[in-house]
């Protein structure tokens, strides 16, 4: 007969309930791993890269993970818009109550890195009357010779494709970004011309990392300010918005 | 999940990842606020502000020697339009410190500890290669030679060929030269809230952010796609191809009938092929024939095989002769190869003049001099632009990938301490 043997038998039960609990933090996080990777291999990957950010990703979100990498920086980008045929109106909103700014003839506006901005396109001239509030969502900057900012300013170029299919109420996700140089296109086109349509399902954050360096986003949609429910939010966060003189001497087209 | 967002890692921001650390509370504050709000004494560049001005409450003091030299802008440049307020952005944590408006001093950049003070366009070429357009040196795989053919000639790669008086063909790359020329192009998907419905299901897209991560799930418009048993399973094995198809497909299978060794490996070496003892087969030679000799001792081939062995492989040369050459110069045959550009910044559409300047800097004459440059795809050769001041022909060919190699062959040597020049121009894409 085995003696008995209490204190024996009490750290064998401690040991047994410390056993237990190892191993319900162990399904527990087996669990938690199955379910995330379910998650991860549902938002899929390009070529072997995963890539979190697509264009369902809400408006906010890719900048600011760009604003969480280490050494970031969020300095004040230039970015210049060029509409179809150069006609039309830019405007930013500047402040959350709606307040909003005209762009000059430079068509030039300074935002900051990381931030999310709310524009209006009005006065196209294809469209009378309509107007377009788009979203310019800046994750990257360029480090152009001190003093030339503004003429090396990111173009964010809509095709005249690209206002029409917003008006018309579908969702223009357009990523621009930076070419790498050995894998340019050998073509003289201008900004817009270097644009192009995927398909719905391709990721375009992940086809611009492939292509270069993702620099903005732009979302322009259907989407207008209520008139009777005043939405703070639609204005954007109110980030700070510079706009440079007319008067600076830049030179104007950079592109062909 | 490997990375969290892979295209940053190769980013400029994040190349530039040992940057001033404390840079980062800088993320929801305009460097000239003042508690959320506006100075209206921002006289300093608007557009560095963030990375040169701005001095944080009970940061440590930056290391001294280090304080950059400050920059200005004219005052008028740059109009505010705006700003935020630390609530209204909501990006702003809890816990961040007040930036506090100094343009007296700004915030060294730091990598790997050290300051980075070098701001040549040489050294933001480094940090920042794809902003700029390269032409010259050599990229990637180096030029090499194969039956007198150059390999290895990149995109952007310049070098010249020579030949010494020796008869010894050499090749010298060029120099780097970097052009700041950045370009940009977009990708765009348009979507709809019915957009790519595959059975009828209803689409559905649910986003939910917590803190800075993101967590998403997508709608049931998912498609579905089964595979039925007309599938091809097949496996590698390292000895070869085992295949396995199943019911109602193709059946094929594979027998490894195809290399049958029909000699032992007794048998297998070059002697009993070709009837030359080799001094490796010497050993399994010799096996053999004290195996043959244990069965045959009438028809013993010791002797014969010894014979061969001994006149062909023991024999050997000694130089009976020897030969000198005179040299008649002091030094060697070398060439020095200097690429230039005009334009240190460039916008597509400009044109930039690249001058190539090569020099014998040996005493000795050199011949058969080829200067070739593969331009990169953005650098678009503009016609009849090259010169040379050295008797030759230009040659071009088209590199495959949107641009031309340009090759000069120079008809006459290039002798000792003499040189030349070569122009061309490109128009920037």
């Amino acid at each position: 007969m085995i003696p008995f043997r209490p204190t024996l038998c009490a750290a064998s039960l401690d040991q047994i309930l410390a056993g237990l609990r190892r191993g319900a933090v162990a399904a527990a996080c087996l669990v938690l791993t199955a379910a995330w990777t379910t998650n991860v291999l549902a938002q899929g990957a390009v070529r072997g890269r995963h890539y979190p950010l697509d264009q369902a990703t809400a408006p906010g979100v890719a900048g600011k993970w760009s604003g969480v990498q280490r050494g970031f920086v969020p300095v004040m980008q230039p970015v210049r818009f060029e509409l179809p045929g150069s006609e039309g109106s830019v405007a930013v909103y500047t402040g959350p109550q709606g307040e909003a700014s005209q762009l000059n003839s430079l068509s030039v506006v300074a935002l900051r890195v990381g931030s999310i901005y709310r524009l209006k396109l009005s006065d196209l001239p294809d469209y009378p009357g309509a107007e377009l509030y788009p979203t310019v969502e800046l994750i990257d900057r360029l480090h152009p010779p001190r003093g030339r900012e503004i003429e090396f300013a990111i173009p964010i170029a809509l095709t005249a494709e690209e206002i029409a299919l917003a008006i018309e109420g579908r969702l223009v996700t357009k990523v621009i970004y930076l070419e790498q140089p050995d894998r340019a296109t050998p073509s003289r086109g201008s900004n817009a011309a270097r644009s192009r349509i995927t398909a719905p399902r391709d990721n375009p954050i992940a086809l611009a990392d492939e292509a270069g360096r993702p620099m903005a986003i732009v979302r322009i949609g259907g989407r207008a300010p209520d008139a009777g429910a005043f939405d703070s939010g639609f204005f954007g966060t109110g980030a700070p918005v510079l706009i440079p003189d007319e008067a600076a001497g830049v030179r104007e087209g950079a592109s062909e | 999940m490997t990375c969290l967002w892979p295209q940053f890692l190769r980013s400029g921001a994040s190349r530039r990842a040992s940057r001033w650390a404390l840079s980062a509370v800088l993320l929801a504050n305009c460097s000239c606020s003042v508690g959320g709000r506006q100075s209206a004494k921002t006289t300093h560049d608007p557009f560095l502000e963030s990375e040169l001005a701005p001095q944080v409450a009970a940061a440590p003091a930056a290391p001294a020697g280090n304080r950059a030299r400050r920059v200005r802008a004219p005052a008028n440049a740059i109009r505010q339009a705006g700003f935020e307020s630390a609530a209204a952005s909501g990006l702003q944590p809890p816990n961040q410190p007040i930036v506090r408006a100094n343009d007296e001093c700004r915030l060294p950049e730091f990598r790997n500890g050290t300051v980075i003070g070098d701001e040549s366009p040489a050294a933001a070429a480094q940090l920042y290669p794809d902003e700029y357009l390269f032409d010259g040196g050599d990229r990637e795989l180096p030029i090499y030679f194969s039956d007198s053919q150059m390999n290895g000639l990149d995109t952007e790669d310049a070098a010249i060929e020579y030949y010494d008086d020796l008869g010894k063909r050499h090749v010298k790359p060029t120099n780097r030269v970097a052009i700041y020329a950045p370009r940009f192009a977009a990708v765009t998907t348009i979507s709809e809230p019915i957009e790519d419905i595959g059975s009828g299901r209803p689409a559905q897209s649910i986003a939910s952010q917590i803190g800075l991560g993101m967590a998403k799930r997508e709608g049931t418009f998912a498609q579905h796609q089964r595979d039925m048993s007309e599938r091809l399973v097949s496996r590698s094995r390292g000895s070869g191809l085992a295949s396995g198809i199943a019911s109602d497909a193709l059946d094929q299978p594979v027998n490894p009938e195809g290399n049958v060794h029909t000699t032992t490996p007794l048998q297998d070496f070059g002697f009993l092929h070709t009837g030359q003892l080799r001094q490796s087969d010497e050993a399994r030679l010799a096996a053999s024939i004290q195996s043959a000799s244990n069965w045959t001792r009438d028809q013993n081939p010791v002797i014969a095989a010894a014979s061969v062995q001994g006149n062909e492989l023991r024999s050997h040369f000694r130089d009976q002769e020897l030969v000198g050459r005179e040299n008649r110069f002091n030094g060697q045959a070398r060439l020095r190869i200097v690429k230039l550009a005009d334009k240190a910044i460039a916008e597509p559409g400009d044109i930039v003049t690249f001058t190539i300047r090569f020099d014998n800097i040996g005493d000795r004459e050199v011949h058969d001099v080829v200067i070739v440059d593969n331009l990169t795809p953005r650098l678009e050769y503009v016609e009849d632009s090259a010169t040379c001041d050295s008797k030759g022909v230009l040659e071009t060919e088209d590199n495959g990938e949107g641009s031309l190699i340009l090759r000069w062959v120079l008809d006459e040597p290039v002798a000792g301490r003499t040189g030349g020049v070569v122009t061309f121009q490109a128009r920037v894409r």
